[in-house]
């Protein structure tokens, strides 16, 4: 447990902020970096802030041969290995490191083996320590030795698995990740298939959300790929509040990231959007905010050292491995004797050792300084480095973070509730006004992008002509592609032609059968082929073997239903229509069918939000895409082209006046802050 | 409207309305709803992979020939191999199939960002001709596009020359063309920003109205 | 566990497999076409294999929150079970026909409310973001962000009238003249910093699938 400072709640250990109140929590034990004072793990090898080894490379071998350490098969050993920590003597020699099994031992480990023992005191400790003790540690230990030296990045604890194919894309949201403003481009693509890796970390997620205390958490739900981004924005968010001051300060960057920040990063990005914390700060988090994220945590997970990655990694059979190596021969050796050897069914007397083995530590340096704290307290004088001096002159040159006095931070706090409950009212109440009085208040609007479409469909499409329709989206942002694919799908088979129906988002075969449940088409009109996942790898694998899947509604090879005859791949189709609700989507879709198919004819029903950067791709000089229906308003006038009324243009009135409430909404909070100055 | 309907109808409304109820404030029932979305996203997701895997890898095993049911054979292992990530001990074999998807996903990109976005985007301006076909207008926007590409890109320039000399250059007229280019990186901002905003605008109308009708509906099967 | 199976041997993947694809994609020869093929169809069902493991960990940091009675273990609780009845219903729902009808109120009375609606939230947020939007920024990025959010949200869908109509093609230039400029910068940008992390990918100086 971790008392808050501020208001006294018992958080859960590695919680970096209360769940109460939300203020930073003391990070607990950890391993100060002699050069450059960052707080790290007590396990870590290298420093996360500057990557100054934390452990002596002459790590002694232990004098005997780890067959005949006194961690035999006998119960007991083992746990009370767990309670043999940290800094063995006051010369600060090197915490125990950890195994490489470890995985990602990011976390303090004391925390994780004091769980441990409890949890092995729960389930009989006599079961389950012993076997391994004897089996791992005549090997693990030299091993770890020779892996520490070896191989040390790979103790990095990066998220192990994270980053297919998307990561190259992710990654380059990375340096834009800072321009927030910057919206869809980057929205990084969910990862490839929502890789063990990412749900890893939502543990995380869900713990942040707890911490933070709040305007974030609406924004993860609807990144779709469920857990992915999720964890994404709020800890990215985490990580924003954690540790301010360090952020570009040379963080723990993966050798990978590490690159790409060097090699990348934009010295001067625009940060307009975000650099008074707007979003962040705010809890406003606009969802393109959100999407950014991904990318961000990308090089954040492997930065900090985040806890909750051990968390599904140090499984019991990972920690039974570990137990015995935790203590070397010469660690061994130092170990206060006679009273460890309690019996270690007692979870107290775990703790117990800690608390009195703490004492022994180069006390003030190592125990419980608050995360954020810690770079910019440069404390201990001790190896002052060069290094060190210049990261602080680097961090002197930055401008100090602004410590708000408490008061106006609660005046703050009345003015913000206000403005919530207005924003609100006005929002809800634009929105249900045109439902009460019915009046036309905006006239149809023209898109040429939704005539180019419609053109497109009518030269391109003819009876029986087979047509892809890629469904990517999912039920968050159904309420608005579902009135942008109505009209197109309703050409498309009024034309004759035949639809096979794809998608690499989970929901998108279900969503597209709940859409033609209401156009009705005939059975021999429409194939749907499913889900399928890989994400931008998925759209390639799509391309290529349509012929290879099967039909959800009849359970047939695709080969053998009548909507695919003929067609074999894509190349074998009239036209691809996507419905994309993301800009990555689009992108990832506009890509893979100009690199193999440059010549098909490709139109996309997107969501408002994507119109922007469709642009590029629609204009006639690149003539990737050869129209676009964007949002209710370009459905509106696609179906003012079919001509019978839609539901699209239904809500039309409540979305005008809404957009005028939020464009005043813009005009008034700009004239408050011209005038008003920075409050 | 059937018992079905008419219990989907309730939790449905229940649902949104406890989501919606963070416009008030945070609090433990918009929690519970983000926990209940979050699992049922979760479980959405694996089932339909399960499903993929049912089609694409058991199938094939049962129906297909030889060639292709050996050829199923690498996928399988490395498939297998992967939920050895599960086990600490041996996660590092799962390393191989991670590899296999990142191999592949880096080289699937590389080629669509090559061929499907920088080499068609960077040719997308067109040439002089083009300009002045449109005229005094079509010129002048042209020139625009060309020049606002060109100076966004190089607001992002990450590189500087070694040569001092050159850099002092480089600095100069890059840096300016970095100054002009974050103008137009705005201007694109901006929009993008109110197109997000659009977007979930549409999709809060949508949601508002289904509440709407959904209180309607029940209030229909009360009255009637 | 050695460095062979845990960096070399994932590199070596890597690199075969992306070469391999990436050669298939530049040069038009039919073997190197069916090499790709076969390897983006085997890349897609480990990709299938990892969404299974990616549950199994979600449900495992879950239970294990709840057995050690850690805040928010009730939370989790609601997040397994709402998981493992989706996981069920749905798929149940895709073999057996006759549960279809299940399925299908589960997603539409359940699934669709809850992320639809949590996506609309957005909207309150994105407005409240727009209140703020000048706070403490000013010059001319800041003007030009809020000229073209305010043009791009007047004018696409106009009021009746001619300024309506005006607005309208002023949003029109805005979208396809100075947002596209910077969106194709950004957009070219994106895809060089892609290519250039892929390559090192491809040629094995990144090895993101062997960090732990």
């Amino acid at each position: 447990m971790i008392y808050c400072p501020k208001c006294g709640t018992a958080n859960r250990e590695g919680s970096r902020f209360c769940n109460e109140c939300g203020s930073p929590l003391p990070s607990g034990t950890g391993l100060r970096c002699p050069m450059c004072g960052e707080m790290n793990p007590i396990g870590s090898v290298y420093c996360n802030k500057c990557n100054a080894r934390l452990v002596p490379l002459t790590t002694p071998q232990p004098p005997t041969p780890p067959g005949e350490k006194p961690a035999g098969p006998a119960g007991p050993p083992p746990v009370r290995g767990l309670s043999l920590p940290t800094i063995p003597s006051p010369e600060k020699k090197p915490p125990v490191p950890e195994i490489p099994t470890g995985e990602g031992e990011g976390e303090d480990w004391l925390a994780a083996l004091r769980a441990t023992a409890e949890e092995l005191k729960a389930e009989g400790i006599e079961e389950e320590a012993p076997p391994p003790a004897a089996e791992v540690e005549p090997l693990e230990i030299p091993d770890w030795l020779a892996e520490l030296r070896a191989a040390p990045p790979e103790e990095a604890p990066a998220p192990p698995f994270e980053v297919p194919p998307v990561e190259e894309e992710r990654a380059v949201p990375d340096w834009l990740a800072e321009l927030e403003a910057a919206p869809p481009e980057e929205a990084p693509a969910p990862p490839f298939e929502v890789p063990p890796a990412e749900e890893r970390a939502v543990p995380d997620w869900l713990a942040e959300l707890e911490a933070a205390p709040s305007e974030e958490a609406p924004a993860p739900p609807f990144e779709v790929p469920p857990v992915e981004e999720e964890r994404a924005v709020p800890e990215w968010l985490a990580e924003l509040e954690a540790a301010p001051p360090s952020e570009e300060g040379g963080p723990p960057v993966p050798p990978f990231a590490q690159e790409e920040i060097a090699g990348e990063t934009p010295p001067k990005a625009p940060v307009f959007i975000s650099e008074e914390g707007l979003a962040v700060e705010e809890g406003t988090m606009p969802e393109w905010l959100a999407e950014l994220a991904p990318g961000e945590v990308e090089q954040a997970p492997a930065a900090a050292p985040p806890f909750p990655l051990t968390e599904p990694l140090a499984a019991p059979p990972a920690v039974e491995g570990l137990v015995p190596a935790e203590i070397p021969k010469w660690l061994e050796g130092m170990r206060p004797s006679a009273k460890r050897e309690a019996p270690p069914e007692e979870p107290v007397e775990t703790r117990g050792v800690l608390e009195g083995l703490r004492g022994t530590l180069p006390a003030s340096r190592a125990v419980e300084m608050p995360e954020g704290a810690a770079p910019s307290l440069p404390a201990a004088p001790s190896a002052a480095s060069i290094a060190r001096a210049e990261l602080l002159q680097e961090l002197l040159s930055r401008p100090p973070a602004p410590a708000r006095p408490l008061a106006k931070e609660q005046r703050r706090d009345i003015g913000w509730v206000v403005q919530r409950a207005v924003v609100a009212l006005l929002l809800i109440l634009s929105i249900v006004a045109p439902i009460a009085v019915p009046i036309p208040l905006f006239s149809v609007p023209s898109s040429p992008a939704a005539d180019r479409f419609f053109n497109a469909v009518q030269q391109n499409v003819g009876p029986d002509e087979p047509v892809l329709v890629a469904f990517e989206y999912s039920p968050a942002e159904a309420d608005e592609m579902e009135r942008v694919a109505e009209p197109v799908l309703r050409h498309l088979l009024g034309q004759g032609a035949r639809l096979i129906i794809v998608s690499t988002r989970p929901e998108g075969p279900a969503l597209a059968e709940r859409l033609l449940a209401r156009l009705r088409p005939e059975a021999r009109q429409v194939a749907n082929l499913g889900y399928q996942p890989g994400q931008t790898a998925g759209v390639q694998g799509l391309l290529a073997g349509l012929d290879r899947r099967s039909d959800l509604r009849t359970g047939l090879p695709a080969a053998q239903v009548a909507a695919m005859e003929g067609v074999h791949t894509v190349a074998d189709v009239a036209m691809v229509v996507v419905l994309a609700a993301q800009p990555d989507e689009l992108r990832a879709w506009v890509e893979q069918v100009t690199l193999a198919y440059p010549d098909l004819p490709l139109v996309a029903g997107i969501s408002a939000r994507v119109e922007p950067l469709a642009a590029p791709y629609l204009d006639p000089g690149a003539g990737q895409l050869r129209g676009t229906v964007a949002g209710l308003a370009g459905a509106a006038a696609y179906e003012a082209h079919l001509g019978a009324g839609g539901r699209a243009g239904f809500y039309l009135n409540s979305l005008g006046l809404a957009q005028l409430t939020v464009v005043g909404l813009m005009l008034v909070g700009a004239a408050i802050f011209l005038v008003g100055g920075r409050r | 409207m059937t018992t079905a309907d008419l219990v989907g109808t309730v939790v449905g409304v229940a649902l949104t309305l406890l989501i919606l109820s963070y416009m008030i404030g945070d609090n433990p029932l918009y929690r519970l709803a983000l926990y209940l979305l979050t699992g049922a996203a979760v479980g959405y997701g694996v089932a339909l992979a399960v499903v993929a895997l049912f089609q694409q890898v058991i199938l094939p095993l049962l129906q297909g020939g030889t060639a292709e049911r050996y050829g199923l054979l690498v996928p399988i292992v490395l498939g297998l191999l992967l939920l050895f990530k599960g086990f600490p001990r041996w996660a590092p074999w799962g390393n191989l199939s991670t590899a296999l998807l990142i191999g592949v996903g880096a080289a699937v990109a590389v080629a669509g960002a090559l061929l499907g976005t920088v080499l068609p985007q960077s040719v997308a301006s067109g040439s002089l001709a083009d300009w002045l076909r449109g005229g005094a207008a079509g010129l002048i926007n042209s020139l625009l596009i060309a020049v606002g590409t060109i100076c966004a890109l190089l607001a992002f320039a990450f590189t500087v020359p070694r040569q001092r000399a050159l850099q002092r250059l480089w600095r100069g007229t890059a840096g300016a063309a970095g100054v002009i280019g974050r103008l137009f990186l705005a201007s694109a901002f901006g929009a993008a920003f109110a197109a997000a905003l659009t977007a979930s605008l549409s999709i809060l109308i949508g949601r508002i109205y289904t509440l709407i009708e959904g209180v309607q509906r029940l209030l229909q099967m009360r009255g009637g | 566990m050695d460095r062979l199976t845990k960096r070399t041997l994932p590199t070596a993947v890597a690199v075969a497999a992306g070469l391999l694809t990436l050669i298939g994609y530049l040069i038009p020869y039919p073997v190197l076409a069916f090499a790709r093929d076969q390897l983006i169809r085997w890349a897609v069902i480990v990709a299938a294999f990892a969404f299974v493991l990616g549950f199994f960990n979600v449900l495992e940091v879950h239970l294990r929150r709840i057995t050690r009675r850690r805040p928010g273990g009730f939370y989790s609780a609601v997040l397994i079970l709402s998981a493992l009845v989706t996981l069920g219903i749905t798929l149940v729902g895709s073999f057996s026909a006759p549960l279809r009808p299940l399925n299908d109120w589960w997603f539409d009375y359940i699934l669709y409310p809850l992320q639809a609606s949590a996506a609309g939230l957005i909207a309150f947020t994105l407005a409240l973001a727009a209140f703020r939007l000048l706070r403490g920024r000013r010059g001319g990025e800041a003007f030009l962000f809020l000229l073209g959010a305010t043009l791009v949200l007047l004018g696409s869908l106009p009021l009746p009238g001619v300024a309506g109509a005006q607005l309208a093609a002023l949003r029109e230039w805005w979208l396809t003249v100075p947002s596209m400029a910077g969106m194709r910068g950004l957009l070219i940008g994106v895809g060089l910093g892609t290519l250039l992390i892929g390559l090192r990918v491809i040629a094995g100086l990144d090895r993101p699938h062997s960090e732990p």
